[in-house]
C-alpha cells in the first residue's frame, strides 16, 4: 500500500505536502504516458485485425470461385462448401472479437485517460493558481505596517480567505489525486479482463463450431486417403502406358480395323501446293477432315466415297503418299508410315466397298430408312422432298416405287431401271442425275420443283388410252417394253397432248362437258405439223383428246361469237409457310384479279399460290389461259425448295398477260409466251408439241425463247430452256444475246447460269458492245468479275499442269451460285439502279 | 481466247491490292503494256494481265490480278486470293490515310490468302516528291515488322515498277523452286524438337520411278 499524505501535512502546506503532491504527479504522468502507448498499440491492432478479416473474407470468396470448379464434382463441391462455410463463421467470430477490443480496452482506457486524469490536471492549475493567491495573501500581510491598522486588518482578512480556499482546494486536489491512484488499478485490471473474457468466448465459439463440423471433416479425410490410394493407382497405370506406347503403335498399324482415323499430310492443290497435317476421318461415307486446333469445323474432302477410288502414289518425293480420286478432283495425302499408309488405303477401299454396297443391298428394297440417313444432309433433303411432289413417288414411265433417279431436263423422277433407258435416249433427251448420289444444283432443283412426273404425265401421256399397241411398263416387266415405251413416249412424242384449240362448238359456259369433235382433232394435227414434225400425226384418226385436250377444253370456254385468244399465265409455286388463301369467294380481291385477267400483284401474288384453275377459266369466256389443266392443287410445298422468287422481281406492275388469237397458237409462239411468263409446265408442253429450238419470233424482234425467260427475270425458266438445248448464243435484231440482256438487267444469277451453260461472251451487239462492255458501263462488279474470270479461265485453258486458276475460277463460281441461289433479291437489289432500270427499258421496249 | 501465249515454267498469280486511288492499275499497265494514263477509271470488279519475265533461266508467267479498291466496285466472291502466291499491297505515298489502310488489308489477307503468300509493301507515286506524306523509313520499318519486302515506286515515270515485279516473283520462284516451304506455322504443326521434319530425300523415290516409268 502506497504512503498517503496527512490530513495535516495538506493544511500545513508543508514541503512534505509539495513532495507528495510532485511525487503523486509524476506518477500520475507517467501511467498516463504507458496508458496512452497501450491505447495507441492497441488500435493498431484492431486495425490490423481488420485488414486481416478483410483479406481472409477475400479468401473465402475465392473459394467460392474455386468451388464453382467442381460443379460437376459433387463430393468436393460439398466438402468445399462446408469448409468456406467453416472459414466464413470463424472470420465473423474474430469480426466480434475484435468489436470486443475496441469496446473494452479502447473505450474504457480512453475514458480513464480523458476523464480521470485530466480531471486531476485540470484540477492541478487550479490549485497553482489558489496557491499563488495565497502565497500572494501571505507576502501582503507580512509587508502591512505597524502604524497602518486599516491596511493591517484587510491583509489579514485576505490572508484569512485565501488560506481557508488554499486549504480546501489543496484538500481537494490531494483527494483527485488519491481517487484517481485508487481506481487506476481496478479500471485497468476490469477492462483487460473484459478483453480477455471476449478472447475466451472467441475461442469457445470457435471449438463448438470446429466440433459441429468434426464428422464431416473427418469423413472427407477418410475420403481422402482412399483417393490418394485411386491417385498412386492410376499414377502407376499411367507410367505402365509408356511401356504401352511401342506396342500401341504396332497394334494400331496392324489392326484390320476399317473405322480409320489419324493424322495425314495433306497437300494443297492450289498456290505453294505446301503441306499442312489434318485429323482424317471417315463419316457418312464421306471424308472428312478437321485442323487440330480447337476449333470445331471441319472440312468434307469427298463428299461421297461411292464415286472415289483410291489408289498409292509413287511419284513425287514424299513417301508413304496416296490419292482419292474422284470424277472432280484429287487429292494427295501422305501417311506417317508404310503401315499406315497401306491401312489407310484398306480402310478406304473398304469404305468404298461398303458404301455402294450398303447402298445397292438397300435400293432393292422399298422405304429403306437407311439410306437417307447415310446421305449427306443436305443432298437427303433433296431427295425426300422431291418425292413429294405429286406424281414424283412412282417411277414417271414404269410405275415404280421408291425412284432413285431423275431426269432433271424432263422433270422426272425414275427407277433405275427406267433412268437406263433414259441415258440411252442421249442428253439431248433426257439428262438423268441421280436423286442420291449426285449433288444438285439449285437451279436443276427450282425446275424439278416446277414440273413432276404427275405434270409431266399429263402432257406427254395424255393420249394413252387409243394406243394399244404397246404395252405400259410395269415395275417388274423386262426391258424391252420399257425401251419401246419410253422411246414412243419421248422421242417419237406419241402420247402427247394435242395442241390447245378453241372449243367452239360448245356453247355452254360452264362447259364441264367431255365434248371433243373430230374436228379439233384435225387442227390439232395441223398445229402440230407446225413443230418440227414430232408425231402427233399418226394418232390422229383416233379419238383425239380424251386426255389432253379434253382436259383443256374442259377448262377453256368461249363465248359464241367472242373473240377466240389465248394466254398463258404465271404459274410458281412458292414457299408455302403461309396458310393458304381463304377459298375463293371468301376473297373477293384474289377473285377480282383473276376475273380481269390482271397479273397479280408481286405481294398479292404469294397469297394466290396455286388458285384452283377452274377460277381462271370462268372469268373470260373469249380467253383460253393454257395451261390451266396443267396447275396441280396445291400440294405442301417443301420449305427449302421454293421455286425462284427473284422472278417477279422487275414486274412489279400489273401487266396484263397478253392475249394472241388462236390463229396465232403453236409450239414455238406458245413456249415464247410461256418463257415469259416462266410457267414451266406450259414450257414442257410447248417442247412436247415440238417447238424448234433455234425459233426466234419475228413479230418480236428476233428474239428467243431464251430472250423471254431472261427478261422475264427468272432462272429456273433459263436453266428449263438450257437444259433443253435452246440456243444458248442466240442473238435479237440488235445483236443481243441472252448474255447481253442479263447482263444488262444486272441479273447476277443468271449471267452466272448462261456462263455455266458455255455461252459465248465475246458477241458483240450490233452497237458493238460486248457483254463485258455492258457491266463496266453500269459498274456492276460481280458481273464485271464474273465475264472477265470466265474469259480468262478459257485462255488459260484446263490442261495446264498449274492451272490453280481453274480452282479459282470454280471457287469463285461457287460463290456466285451461293449467293445466286440464297439470297437472290439482295443480289438484285445490290446492283439495282436508276441507270440500270432505263438501261434495261430501252433495252426491252424501246426500239 | 486467242493463241495460247509462249510456254512457261511457272504460272504464278499475283493480286494488287490498295485503297482506291493507289494506283494499282497504273502499276500494272506499266508493267505489262508499259502504258501509263493520267485519267484511269475505277476499276470493277477485278482486271487481268498476264508478263512473263526470266528468272535463272526459267520462264515465269506471271497472273496479275488487279483489284477494285473500291467497296461498292468489289464483287461479292472471297475467291480472288485463292491460289495467289504473291501480294503487291500498294499505298500512295502522298495519301497518309492510304497508308494507315494497309493494316486492314494485311488483316484481308490474312483472312482470305494462302499463309504463305509473299506480300510486298509498294509505296506508289513516288514521283510526288513534294506531296509524300509517308516517310520512307517509316514504311521500311513497318514492312520489316511485319515481315514485307518493300518498295517504292512510280507508275508515271516507270521507276521501280520492273524491279518490283521481278522481286515479288523472284522471291515466289526461289520459295516454290527451293520447296523451302514446310508445313505452315500454325497451331496443328507438329514441331517438337525431337521430330525430324519429314524431308524425303529423292534417292529411293528416284529409283523406284524409274523402274515404274519403263
Amino acid at each position: 500500500m502506497r504512503a498517503t499524505i496527512e490530513f495535516e501535512e495538506c493544511l500545513k502546506d508543508s514541503p512534505r505536502f509539495r513532495q507528495f503532491i510532485s511525487k503523486e504527479e509524476a506518477d500520475i504522468e507517467h501511467l498516463e504516458q504507458r496508458l496512452e502507448k497501450i491505447i495507441k498499440l492497441c488500435n493498431v491492432a484492431v486495425d490490423s485485425g481488420k485488414e486481416y478479416v478483410k483479406n481472409q473474407s477475400a479468401f473465402a470468396m475465392s473459394l467460392w470461385d474455386l468451388q464453382q470448379h467442381f460443379l460437376d464434382n459433387k463430393n468436393a463441391h460439398n466438402a468445399l462448401g462446408k469448409l468456406i462455410h467453416c472459414f466464413q463463421e470463424m472470420n465473423k467470430f474474430h469480426t466480434i472479437l475484435l468489436d470486443q477490443a475496441n469496446r473494452t480496452v479502447l473505450k474504457n482506457l480512453n475514458v480513464f485517460v480523458k476523464d480521470d486524469i485530466n480531471q486531476v490536471k485540470d484540477y492541478k492549475g487550479h490549485f497553482l493558481k489558489v496557491s499563488e493567491g495565497y502565497d500572494n495573501a501571505l507576502i501582503k500581510n507580512a509587508q502591512a505596517g505597524k502604524n497602518r491598522p486599516q491596511e493591517v486588518q484587510e491583509a489579514a482578512n485576505i490572508l484569512s480567505a485565501s488560506k481557508s480556499c488554499f486549504q480546501h482546494t489543496a484538500l481537494d486536489y490531494v483527494n483527485y489525486i488519491t481517487l484517481v491512484q485508487a481506481r487506476k488499478v481496478p479500471s485497468i485490471l476490469s477492462t483487460l479482463l473484459d478483453y480477455y473474457q471476449a478472447c475466451v468466448t472467441y475461442y469457445h465459439q470457435g471449438f463448438d463450431l470446429c466440433n459441429d463440423f468434426d464428422e464431416f471433416f473427418k469423413n472427407i479425410s477418410e475420403d481422402l486417403n482412399a483417393l490418394r490410394g485411386d491417385y498412386q493407382q492410376l499414377e502407376k497405370v499411367m507410367q505402365n502406358r509408356h511401356m504401352s506406347v511401342n506396342r500401341y503403335c504396332d497394334s494400331n498399324t496392324n489392326s484390320a480395323s476399317h473405322n480409320v482415323e489419324g493424322y495425314l499430310f495433306k497437300k494443297k492443290s492450289k498456290g505453294f501446293k505446301t503441306w499442312c497435317r489434318r485429323w482424317f476421318y471417315l463419316s457418312d461415307n464421306q471424308l472428312v477432315y478437321r485442323k487440330r486446333s480447337n476449333e470445331d469445323s471441319f472440312s468434307v474432302m469427298e463428299e461421297d466415297l461411292r464415286i472415289c477410288t483410291v489408289r498409292p502414289v509413287s511419284e513425287g518425293e514424299r513417301r508413304f503418299c496416296f490419292e482419292v480420286i474422284s470424277p472432280t478432283k484429287s487429292h494427295t495425302l501422305q501417311a506417317d508410315s508404310a503401315d499406315m499408309l497401306s491401312l489407310w488405303i484398306s480402310a478406304l477401299q473398304h469404305s468404298i466397298g461398303a458404301a455402294i454396297q450398303h447402298t445397292s443391298t438397300h435400293h432393292s428394297r422399298p422405304q429403306s430408312t437407311n439410306v437417307p440417313n447415310a446421305l449427306p444432309a443436305k443432298r437427303r433433303i433433296h431427295w425426300e422432298e422431291f418425292l413429294k411432289i405429286p406424281g414424283n413417288a412412282q417411277c414417271c414411265d414404269c410405275r415404280g416405287s421408291d425412284p432413285r433417279w431423275a431426269s432433271i431436263n424432263l422433270g422426272i423422277t425414275l427407277c433405275i431401271e427406267c433412268s437406263g433407258v433414259h441415258r440411252s435416249l442421249g442428253v439431248h433427251y433426257s439428262k438423268v442425275r441421280s436423286l442420291t448420289l449426285d449433288a444438285w444444283e439449285t437451279e436443276n432443283v427450282k425446275v424439278m420443283m416446277e414440273l413432276g412426273n404427275e405434270v409431266v404425265n399429263r402432257i406427254y401421256e395424255a393420249r394413252i388410252g387409243d394406243d394399244c399397241e404397246l404395252r405400259k411398263p410395269t415395275e417388274q416387266c423386262e426391258i424391252g417394253v420399257r425401251e419401246a415405251w419410253i422411246k414412243a413416249k419421248y422421242v417419237e412424242r406419241r402420247f402427247v397432248c394435242g395442241m390447245p384449240k378453241p372449243q367452239d362448238l360448245l356453247a355452254s359456259e360452264t362447259a364441264e362437258v367431255l365434248s371433243i369433235e373430230s374436228g379439233g382433232a384435225k387442227e390439232n394435227n395441223e398445229g402440230d405439223g407446225d413443230g418440227d414434225g414430232g408425231g402427233g400425226g399418226s394418232s390422229g384418226s383416233g379419238g383425239v383428246g380424251l386426255g389432253g385436250i379434253g382436259l383443256l377444253g374442259k377448262r377453256a370456254t368461249l363465248s359464241l361469237g367472242g373473240t377466240r385468244k389465248w394466254t398463258v399465265k404465271k404459274l410458281r409455286r412458292r414457299r408455302q409457310q403461309r396458310p393458304l388463301p381463304k377459298t375463293l369467294s371468301d376473297d373477293p380481291s384474289i377473285y377480282n384479279s383473276a376475273k380481269t385477267g390482271d397479273e397479280l400483284d408481286d405481294d398479292d401474288d404469294d397469297e394466290s399460290i396455286n388458285i384452283p384453275s377452274m377460277s381462271l377459266s370462268i372469268s373470260r369466256d373469249d380467253l383460253m389461259v393454257i395451261g390451266d389443266d396443267l396447275a396441280l392443287d396445291s400440294y405442301e410445298t417443301p420449305g427449302i425448295l421454293g421455286s425462284d422468287q427473284e422472278s417477279t422481281e422487275g414486274e412489279s406492275d400489273a401487266e396484263q398477260p397478253e392475249e394472241v388469237p388462236f390463229t396465232q397458237l403453236d409450239a414455238n409462239l406458245l413456249l415464247y409466251k410461256a418463257s415469259v411468263v416462266h410457267n414451266l409446265p406450259v414450257m414442257c408442253m410447248a417442247f412436247a408439241l415440238g417447238a424448234d429450238k433455234h425459233w426466234k419470233n419475228a413479230q418480236d424482234r428476233q428474239r428467243s425463247f431464251l430472250h423471254q425467260a431472261v427478261l422475264s427475270g427468272s432462272v429456273m425458266a433459263c436453266e428449263y430452256l438450257l437444259l433443253n438445248g435452246a440456243a444458248i448464243n442466240a442473238v435479237d435484231e440488235l445483236g443481243y444475246s441472252a448474255l447481253h440482256i442479263s447482263t444488262a438487267k444486272g441479273h447476277i444469277a443468271q449471267v452466272y447460269l448462261l456462263l455455266k451453260h458455255k455461252a459465248a461472251y465475246d458477241l458483240s451487239s450490233s452497237d458493238g458492245k460486248m457483254a463485258l462492255d455492258i457491266a463496266v458501263d453500269q459498274k456492276n462488279a460481280d458481273i464485271v468479275t464474273l465475264l472477265r474470270l470466265t474469259r480468262l479461265n478459257d485462255e488459260i485453258g484446263f490442261n495446264d499442269e498449274y492451272n490453280g486458276e481453274d480452282e479459282t475460277y470454280k471457287d469463285v463460281m461457287k460463290d456466285f451460285s451461293n449467293f445466286a441461289a440464297s439470297q437472290p433479291r439482295m443480289l438484285r437489289q445490290r446492283n439495282d439502279s436508276n441507270t440500270l432500270e432505263s438501261q434495261r427499258s430501252s433495252l426491252t421496249n424501246s426500239e | 481466247m486467242g493463241a495460247r501465249e509462249d510456254e512457261y515454267d511457272y504460272l504464278f498469280k499475283v493480286v494488287l491490292i490498295g485503297d482506291s486511288g493507289v494506283g494499282k492499275s497504273n502499276l500494272l499497265s506499266r508493267f505489262t503494256r508499259n502504258e501509263f494514263n493520267l485519267e484511269s477509271k475505277s476499276t470493277i470488279g477485278v482486271e487481268f494481265a498476264t508478263r512473263s519475265i526470266e528468272v535463272d533461266g526459267k520462264t515465269i508467267k506471271a497472273q496479275i490480278w488487279d483489284t477494285a479498291g473500291q467497296e461498292r466496285y468489289r464483287a461479292i466472291t472471297s475467291a480472288y486470293y485463292r491460289g495467289a502466291v504473291g501480294a503487291l499491297l500498294v499505298y500512295d505515298i502522298a495519301k497518309h490515310l492510304t497508308y494507315e489502310n494497309v493494316e486492314r488489308w494485311l488483316r484481308e489477307l490474312r483472312d482470305h490468302a494462302d499463309q504463305n503468300i509473299v506480300i510486298m509493301l509498294v509505296g506508289n507515286k513516288s514521283d510526288l516528291r513534294h506531296l509524300r506524306s509517308v516517310p520512307t523509313d517509316e514504311a521500311k520499318l513497318f514492312a520489316e515488322r511485319n515481315g514485307l519486302s518493300f518498295i517504292e515506286t512510280s507508275a508515271l515515270d516507270s521507276t521501280n515498277v520492273e524491279t518490283a515485279f521481278q522481286n515479288i516473283l523472284t522471291e515466289i520462284y526461289r520459295i516454290v523452286s527451293q520447296k523451302q516451304i514446310r508445313d505452315p506455322p500454325e497451331g496443328d504443326v507438329i514441331r517438337p524438337s525431337n521430330v525430324e521434319p519429314i524431308d524425303v530425300k529423292p534417292t529411293v523415290t528416284a529409283d523406284v520411278r524409274k523402274q515404274c516409268c519403263q
